[in-house]
């Protein structure tokens, strides 16, 4: 718990990234969620089935609306897909900043290193971002791909559907180990990238695989536990919300301020994951 | 225990059915080959005026005999090809008859195959013979013969499957109906097997036995009384009675569970792996017997056996056969997700329309599928707490929202009118046939009050159970029912069963603006005589509401309009619906605040719900929680997507 506590906690103080961060994210999604709200008034906005969407989920007056307005709603899918490749550049970008006040300094944080770290690394962090990107594709490809297309198969020869289940679930295990191998390499990678100054994008791949295979069961248990504490909020969210509902103007406004926590505990979470694997970076090359 | 020493079908000694088509059969499974070889004695009681020289019989599991049949064939069946082109030879199923003779004559009979629908030579799913000896009115006939039926590797639920599972579907020479058609002219209505058909057929006995390697498990219509065997053979007798088919499993795989409701021995077949989910279908199956049993009639057969099919076997699933069902279940299943419940609801309520109520399924099949999925919904909303269906992160869905938004979400709800027959619903058959009719059927309920319509329903049961209901039976039971309402659509009996029924009008009414103003001054001398009063210029606090409704749709029945005034008072008023514009015009001291067509959402056909609504003072909660949502909701991807950046 000593290291992943350490790293929350270096994380947790850096508030003025944490505040930009949400800043990009905030903006990015408000531009949707205000479409949405744009979209309801215009189609919905007189209606009275309005009032079954504060008591709950109105599967009757979402479908109408989808089966009547949908044509108003569809473009909004595509601004989605605009929305995440923006905030992939913006994240090479600030990923970098990050790691370069990492780098300099743990306890010193000023918007000089931020930026030239951006623009510094922005390159390369992009393009170390993209390849692990195409390797998780490949790797979903490779675990999922068999999966899927011989379910049928499965279906028609398999004497048992609780194997094919408990394949299904293995498999999900398998590659959820995978990103986190992705996860560590990507990370490590970074932390080369910054502490290598014109490493090679081959080498600083290759350092940061070894490294990646050298440290993959040690930091297992400490992965695991920021996996568990991030699901750990959001069951408690659900189970809140299960248990209260959002059906007043004051829960909505109780509500709305948990799930930004939420955003802004994920935030300090990737940002802990990320010091986390610095440490650990810096205690092995003895830094 | 396997099956009972005594073997008694119904509740009744007496024959609940005229029990005009009764069959003798005895099934001999060949388990490596996939074959029966049959032994049948059918005997058929003409109930008609006329002298019978030809009898057509379904020969169904021929379907599956080549590509280019009358059901599988391109354009016909919406099957994968790959699944049909590429079959090789073991896979392919047939029917045959090996020989057949008139009782009392050594000659054998002459058969042809027929093809009254489509005269497709490649179609041999309907089978004819000439008596030697007419059936005069009134007579019998008798006729035996010997047949070898093979299964096709499963499609269409019916076929062998991996690990020794057997559906045995179709799988016997089944006579046609002979009947009085609208017009009133007698014969034999016997269809060739086209898409989406299911059963017609004359109630009646079926008797017999079963003779299947020892190590298989055996589930059939009726009930299974001995149990002899023979060196590595069990032969199961069976006993089916007032009933319109006969279907069977064979399977070495199947664990057995017995329970028992009311009068009912209710048998469940399932794969080990599905143990966790035997209380959930035992459950669903006795929700339903209890809910038909109350709002629609009694269920007068002592046995169910339900099959829940392995994995390798399911597709043969889903569907419904003469005391004997068919689920569809995966291991794991979650609780949340009441698919599984549902499906068995929805087959079991098949006993009373297609079993009991034996309409026409492939002339008429709004009789039953979509009376079952009316009555499916209703059981379940009976049952189960909200939402019945699915409870997922939030996502609540109920069966009735389900079945509406099946309909009102066809691209072209305009694409059939419900009565059409099985194989001319070109590509929303259950869009139409199945979720159209249970929403008819809700909207029926809902204006005629839950009371009445549960007593027309008993109606239409006691006047037709054991017989072949057709549209017009409907209709009686609900002129009637309508005509003895307040509803007020009680005037439009006629209006709304051709509009729903023979029609493809959509209905969808509006409330699309109101504008409140200063009502205009009024001065000067108003009434006569004793009344004439004096009004000077003192009209203020007076404000003139106007509420614009539409008719979207071409569908047309009177409908209740709600007014609520700011002031709290409201008034509800009655629209005829006819013109496409209308307006309602108010003049009180308080401004109009909303306006609501349908309030108690009576009209479920309506394809627009939110439209029938419109007030001044709209609720942006609503709005503001989804778009709240959708920004947390688009926060999580971002963060989720980034993850390896």
């Amino acid at each position: 718990m000593g290291p992943v506590y350490l790293a929350l906690l270096q994380a947790s103080k850096r508030w003025r990234l944490i505040l930009l961060i949400y800043l990009f994210q905030i903006v990015l999604a408000l531009s949707l969620g205000l479409q949405i709200y744009g979209v309801l008034e215009a189609s919905i906005g007189h209606s009275m089935s309005l009032r079954g969407l504060v008591g709950g989920f109105d599967y009757t007056t979402i479908q109408d609306l989808f089966n009547v307005h949908g044509a108003s709603i569809s473009p909004l899918v595509g601004m989605l897909r605009w929305c995440v490749i923006s905030y992939l550049l913006v994240t090479a970008f600030i990923n970098g900043g990050i790691w370069n006040i990492m780098w300099l300094d743990d306890n010193e944080e000023t918007w000089m290193r931020f930026w030239q770290g951006g623009a510094k690394y922005f390159g390369r962090f992009l393009l170390i971002g993209l390849i692990m990107n195409l390797l998780l594709l490949i790797w979903t490809i490779v675990v999922w791909g068999w999966y899927v297309s011989s379910f049928f198969n499965m279906m028609e020869t398999w004497f048992s559907d609780a194997r094919i289940f408990w394949l299904g679930c293995g498999l999900l295990v398998v590659w959820l180990h995978g990103i986190y191998f992705l996860f560590l390499w990507t990370s490590y990678a970074k932390a080369y990238i910054v502490s290598t100054p014109g490493i090679s994008v081959l080498k600083l791949l290759k350092g940061g695989f070894q490294l990646t295979i050298g440290r993959y069961i040690v930091l297992l248990p400490k992965v695991w536990l920021f996996v568990l504490l991030l699901l750990l909020v959001y069951a408690i969210l659900f189970l809140i919300e299960g248990k209260v509902g959002i059906t007043s103007s004051g829960l909505i406004l109780v509500f709305v301020v948990l799930q930004q926590l939420i955003v802004w505990v994920k935030i300090i979470h990737r940002l802990g994951a990320f010091q986390f694997l610095w440490n650990d970076f810096n205690q092995i090359r003895g830094r | 225990m396997e099956a009972q020493d005594t073997c008694q079908p119904t509740v009744s000694i007496d024959p609940l059915s005229p029990r005009n088509a009764n069959y003798m059969m005895h099934l001999k499974m060949d388990e490596v080959a996939h074959k029966v070889y049959g032994r049948s004695t059918i005997t058929w009681k003409n109930a008609s005026p006329d002298t019978i020289r030809k009898v057509p019989f379904y020969m169904y599991l021929n379907a599956f005999k080549n590509s280019k049949t009358s059901y599988l064939k391109p354009g016909a069946s919406r099957m994968p090809r790959g699944d049909i082109d590429h079959r090789p030879q073991e896979e392919w199923g047939y029917i045959e008859v090996l020989s057949a003779y008139q009782q009392g004559i050594g000659l054998p009979l002459i058969q042809r195959y027929i093809r009254p629908d489509d005269g497709n030579l490649n179609d041999n799913t309907v089978l004819e013979f000439d008596l030697i000896n007419p059936v005069p009115p009134g007579g019998n006939l008798k006729i035996g013969m010997t047949y070898e039926a093979k299964l096709p590797k499963t499609i269409s639920r019916v076929g062998y499957a991996a690990f020794g599972f057997h559906h045995w579907v179709h799988s016997y020479p089944k006579i046609g109906v002979y009947e009085q058609d609208d017009s009133g002219q007698w014969g034999w209505n016997c269809h060739q097997f086209l898409p989406h058909m299911e059963f017609y057929g004359d109630h009646g006995n079926y008797t017999g036995s079963i003779d299947v390697a020892a190590e298989y498990v055996v589930g059939a219509s009726g009930c299974l009384g001995e149990v002899r065997t023979e060196g590595d053979r069990k032969i199961y007798e069976f006993s089916a009675e007032d009933v319109i088919d006969f279907a069977w499993v064979a399977s070495p795989y199947l664990e057995v569970f017995e329970d028992s409701w009311e009068h009912v021995d209710i048998r469940l077949l399932y794969p080990a792996s599905h143990s966790g989910l035997v209380g959930r279908l035992i459950g669903a199956v006795k929700n339903a017997m209890r809910y038909l049993d109350k709002h629609v009639g009694a269920y007068p057969y002592t046995t169910l056996t339900i099959l829940d099919p392995p994995v390798y076997g399911l597709r043969s699933g889903f569907m419904e056969y003469p005391t004997y069902i068919t689920g569809g279940s995966f291991y794991g299943w979650p609780k949340s997700i009441r698919t599984i419940e549902s499906l068995i609801i929805h087959e079991f309520t098949h006993q009373y329309f297609m079993q009991m109520l034996a309409s026409n399924e492939k002339e008429a099949p709004w009789l039953d599928e979509g009376f079952v999925t009316f009555y499916e919904d209703c059981i379940m909303e009976a049952s189960y707490n909200r939402p019945t269906l699915i409870n997922i992160l939030g996502y609540e869905i109920s069966n009735v929202e389900m079945t509406r938004n099946e309909y009102v979400s066809l691209p072209n709800p305009r694409i059939s009118p419900i009565v059409a027959r099985s194989w001319e619903v070109p590509g929303a058959y259950k869009g139409i046939v199945y979720s159209k009719t249970a929403t008819m059927l809700q909207t029926l309920k809902a204006h005629l009050g839950a009371a009445a319509f549960d007593q027309m329903m008993k109606t239409y049961f006691e006047n037709n159970k054991f017989s072949h209901p057709r549209r017009s039976d409907f209709e009686k039971v609900v002129r009637g029912a309508l005509s003895r309402s307040d509803s007020h659509i009680a005037g439009s009996i006629e209006s709304f069963l051709s509009q729903t029924l023979d029609g493809t009008q959509v209905c969808d009414y509006a409330v699309t603006d109101i504008v409140n103003t200063i009502a205009p001054a009024s001065t000067g001398w108003y009434g006569e005589g004793v009344d004439r009063t004096y009004k000077s210029l003192s009209a203020e606090g007076m404000v003139k509401s106007v509420v614009k409704v539409e008719r979207k749709g071409d569908f047309i029945l009177p409908v209740v309009i709600r007014f609520i005034w700011k002031d709290g008072s409201t008034e509800e008023l009655v629209w005829d619906g006819v013109e496409t514009v209308y307006s309602f015009e108010f003049e009180r001291e308080s401004e109009l605040l909303s306006a609501e067509i349908d309030p108690e959402f009576l009209l479920r056909l309506d394809v627009d719900r939110n439209n029938n609504s419109y007030t001044l003072q709209p609720d942006r909660l609503g709005m503001w929680k989804y778009a709240l949502r959708t920004i947390y909701w688009v926060q999580n991807v971002l963060q989720a997507s980034n993850l390896l950046m």
